[in-house]
């Protein structure tokens, strides 16, 4: 009689109803925000008794909403570019930095995402405030760089240890100078490390709710800020219809991300899946 | 010589976040001291009335039932992605990404959706099983807390759990079995323990995470979770009372460096005995 192993053998799928269940909980409440947005009723209800695109059409009709995501769009783009030239030249400068107190640089670099987001929102809310800069493009554009181009930092620097440094060195010794080196050599083979840190700048700023409550005023109102301020005041289901365009939007990146994983994967000569 | 080349590069990076973090989260602090001569008045008043301790006590409570529950459900979620095939990882890692890539916001609404008095839970319990008579209260309430908060601690709690139990070398499982260990005893007598530095390191970090986190006790709890983090928002926008404000965020910053310095002490630990 083999029945000790028998009772494994037949619980054995134990661990995967648990798994199924905790992943169930994780990705499901958010399709129940989908039939909310193309409810027709603006009591919420389920399920939905007539269906509509009315929540879509009030997000596309009123400014508020358009200008938020437009502003969210705009501070995106400018975070997404100032995150990977500082975290491109944190990146380099640490890879090559050899003097004292290199690792408590590094430790400098993930600070700002290590502290409470809170606690640097207020830090900043005062400083701009004293500086008469608060809810000022600027402002948010400064704050949203903060929490962004550390991952950029990480994000090159672990592209940058992908490569050789031979590489750029052969080409010192061809007689190119430094510069030309590394623009040359070095920048294109870390081109998907680079795509990847604008993406997750672009997107940790369009997903960023807390320094934008502190730091937006109404003329620089982000759509997460516009999210928060409607979710606390508003609950109509036009917020069901943003929150399904930005899941799909979400969706689309994470693929979109997947990708772009795959392909430096594959740069650096390793199967997907498989790099350090 | 590449080193002061190095130092160039190093500038802009630590520039910025001199002048937008370290000045300003030195900015808060120094408010919290200085009345205008040093003073621990607001410290002391956090820690003399009832009403402040209570605040501690809860987001405590929180963050500790919150950091239990996500441990309970991330660990076999992240034993299961190491032993799954590689097809059925990437459909999990799917699940888990996704909530992951969703706005914190459109989650707490989805889970309002979810949990609120018509919503979906309690339109199934009521309307549709006639399990219970009257709509439970799940939400703007501490069970609405923990549920949101677990949500959103989940996926990095799985995803870091994840990344240690890679490390662990599988063959010593099998080891166990071979020499006559059932599954179950294997897995508790050789790998848990191979693991429990890096679930220290992993908890400590949701616990920062959770005792810092704004946004979902804010949306989802009731007057009753009441938060540091939100008492802090609270004393800036509302009271304006910077100086107790900023005795509450450097309490909250004391909080996190404490908890994170064990997790670097765990993290240390695991990597010591993964070198062994």
């Amino acid at each position: 009689m083999t029945g000790r192993f028998d009772l494994f053998a037949a619980t054995r799928w134990v661990p995967w109803l648990f798994t199924g269940l905790v992943l169930f909980f994780l990705a499901a409440p958010l399709f129940v925000v989908v039939p909310a947005a193309f409810n027709n009723s603006s009591l919420l209800q389920f399920p939905p008794r007539a269906w509509s695109l009315r929540w879509f059409h009030q997000y596309f009709d009123n400014p508020s909403w358009i200008e938020a995501t437009l502003m969210s769009v705009k501070v995106g783009i400018c975070v997404s570019l100032l995150a990977t030239l500082l975290g491109l030249a944190s990146a380099v400068g640490l890879a090559r930095y050899r003097l004292f107190g290199r690792n408590l640089l590094r430790a400098l670099v993930m600070a700002p995402l290590l502290v409470p987001v809170i606690v640097i929102a207020v830090g900043l809310y005062e400083l701009f405030l004293r500086l008469g800069i608060n809810g000022s493009f600027a402002a948010i554009v400064i704050g949203h760089t903060l929490v962004t181009f550390p991952y950029a930092t990480v994000v090159i620097g672990a592209a940058l240890a992908e490569i050789d440094p031979r590489l750029e060195n052969a080409a010192v010794g061809l007689g190119a100078r430094r510069p030309r080196a590394f623009l040359e050599v070095t920048l294109p083979l870390i081109r998907p490390g680079l795509v990847v840190a604008a993406l997750f700048g672009f997107l940790i700023s369009f997903d960023e709710v807390v320094l934008a409550i502190f730091l937006t005023s109404p003329a620089t109102m982000t759509l997460p800020r516009r999210l928060w301020d409607g979710i606390r005041f508003e609950l109509n289901p036009t917020i069901a219809a943003v929150s399904t365009m930005l899941i799909v939007l979400s969706t689309v990146v994470m693929l979109l991300s997947e990708v772009l994983r795959r392909v430096l994967a594959r740069r650096s000569g390793l199967p997907a899946g498989q790099g350090r | 010589m590449a080193g002061y080349g190095a130092g160039l590069l190093l500038l802009p990076g630590f520039a910025f976040i001199l002048l937008f973090f370290l000045v300003p989260v030195g900015l808060i602090l120094a408010q919290s001291l200085f009345d205008p001569a040093f003073s621990l008045r607001f410290y002391e008043r956090i820690f003399t009335g009832p009403d402040y301790l209570t605040v501690l006590w809860i987001s405590l409570k929180i963050a500790i039932l919150t950091t239990a529950i996500s441990l309970a459900a991330s660990y076999p979620v992240a034993y299961m992605l190491v032993v799954a095939r590689p097809a059925i990882r990437s459909l999990m890692l799917a699940f888990i990404l996704l909530p992951f890539w969703t706005n914190v916001l459109i989650r707490c609404y989805a889970w309002m959706l979810v949990l609120q008095t018509k919503g979906l839970v309690n339109t199934l319990l009521v309307g549709w099983l006639h399990a219970l008579a009257a709509p439970a209260p799940l939400v703007f309430n501490l069970t609405g807390v923990i549920i949101g908060m677990v949500h959103y601690v989940v996926p990095i709690n799985i995803l870091v759990l994840f990344s240690v139990m890679k490390a662990v070398d599988l063959r010593l499982v099998q080891a166990a079995k071979g020499l006559g260990a059932n599954p179950l005893r294997a897995f508790l007598a050789v790998f848990v323990p191979l693991t429990l530095p890096g679930v220290r390191a992993a908890s400590m970090l949701v616990l920062v995470i959770s005792l810092g986190f704004f946004v979902t006790p804010a949306l989802l709890g009731g007057r009753e979770e009441t938060t540091i983090a939100i008492l802090v928002n609270t004393y800036f926008t509302e009271v304006l009372d910077w100086g107790f404000g900023s005795a509450l965020a450097g309490l909250l910053l004391v909080f996190t460096l404490a908890g994170l310095s064990l997790y670097f002490a765990a993290q240390r630990e695991g990597a010591e005995l993964a070198a062994r």
